[in-house]
């Protein structure tokens, strides 16, 4: 059975590792999206 | 605990505090606690099996959650990536008050039901709850809610504390143009990600985006509608009365119901705190400054915190208008707060 200490850092790094996947994954769908798509307009 | 259901019920009739939830829920603790009823009779009561098959059985939250992806914008999200990593912050809130729960006496379990009221998310701290800690259920769910509701209360002075002035004037460039075919693929892609990287978290992730999926692909709108309004109002009555029903006297009447509230509410701050502070520190590292007050809204509790940040932005300038910046963030926080419960389910279970 994990420890206090282990869920405490699992946890926190846990939910940093898959928001910085959701993050890359984001940042890919962006890119593809452009594919074949009239340009966005940034302002 | 009639005195609590009625207290309960005042504040959400008069007060108008997440009267949603806290109706039923303050009714459900009445007629649980009145004599010689039936109504959570273990096999037979009618609350009882609202509760078994709703709550137990991991029904009821999932369809929330359904709802609220049908309700959710990922746009603000989308256009500025970035923010998802003060979502993630925020969570650092559960697991202090994991950390700090465990210490003063409490079970694993126990500790990391107490904690996800940090995240201020009621249907994760319901699910979790359920699996991990059911005799706590009652009482964190009215933390959670409680404190949802207190948002602009508890919020404003923690935001305050830790910035300055200029800081809140800060205005933020606008994010770009999302188009449709990115707010379709990410429901999609973001299950995959989720589910592969948490699987114990798939049940609330899957029914989230699929919700969001409903609403995206402009296919479906008797179903997005259906999820969005009836489906919502219809669960949510029944997860009112059942949590209600689950708080008796001597579930509900102990020393360490205190401990809940006071633990959970110390880490719905710290959730607050770690988000601005987050912001701080990534403006040291990008000409694209962040408003600091935005990371408060990496809180699930969506839409109350990042209209706080929208009121505390334009108190500090009156043409700043932070509400679709603190949008980012803050459904990355309901997503951060499943990807921790998804966490505690992994390493606990």
């Amino acid at each position: 059975m994990a420890t206090t200490l282990d869920i405490f850092v699992n946890g926190i790094t846990g939910v940093f590792i898959g928001m910085a996947v959701l993050y890359l994954a984001m940042k890919l769908i962006a890119l593809v999206s452009t594919i074949g798509a009239a340009p966005d307009k940034t302002e | 605990m009639w005195l609590i259901s009625a207290t309960l019920m005042y504040l959400a009739i008069h007060r108008k505090y997440e009267p949603l939830l806290l109706l039923p829920i303050g009714f459900g603790i009445l007629i649980a606690n009145l004599p010689l009823t039936t109504l959570m009779e273990p096999g037979a009561g009618l609350i009882w099996r609202f509760y078994h098959y709703g709550i137990e059985w991991e029904i009821i939250p999932p369809v929330i959650f359904l709802g609220l992806g049908a309700l959710t914008d990922f746009g603000p999200l989308l256009s500025q990536p970035r923010l998802i990593f003060l979502g993630a912050a925020a969570q650092a809130g559960v697991y202090i008050t994991f950390f700090v729960a465990s210490s003063v006496g409490f079970t694993l379990e126990e500790a990391a039901t107490i904690g996800i009221i940090g995240g201020a998310d009621g249907p994760t701290t319901i699910f979790l709850a359920a699996k991990l800690a059911p005799h706590l259920l009652g009482a964190c769910a009215v933390a959670a809610y409680s404190y949802m509701a207190l948002v602009p209360i508890i919020q404003p002075p923690i935001m305050r504390l830790l910035t300055t002035e200029s800081e809140r004037k800060i205005k933020m460039k606008k994010g770009r143009k999302v188009g449709a075919r990115e707010k379709l693929l990410f429901p999609v892609v973001a299950t995959v990600v989720i589910i592969l990287l948490v699987p114990a978290s798939a049940p609330l992730i899957s029914m989230f985006m699929l919700g969001n999926l409903f609403r995206e692909s402009k296919v479906v709108e008797r179903l997005t509608e259906t999820a969005q309004s009836s489906l919502m109002n219809i669960v949510t009555i029944f997860l009112g009365i059942s949590i209600g029903a689950t708080m008796s006297a001597e579930n509900f009447l102990r020393q360490e119901v205190i401990f809940i509230f006071s633990l959970g509410l110390v880490g719905f701050m710290i959730g607050t705190a770690t988000g601005v502070i987050l912001a701080k520190i990534m403006n040291l590292f990008t000409s694209d400054k962040i408003n600091p007050l935005v990371g408060g809204a990496g809180v699930s509790a969506v839409p109350m915190a990042a209209r706080v940040v929208q009121k505390m932005g334009m108190e500090a300038d009156k043409r700043n208008h932070l509400l679709m910046f603190a949008m980012g963030p803050n459904i990355a926080g309901v997503i951060g707060t499943v990807i921790a419960a998804g966490i505690f389910l992994s390493l606990l279970k």
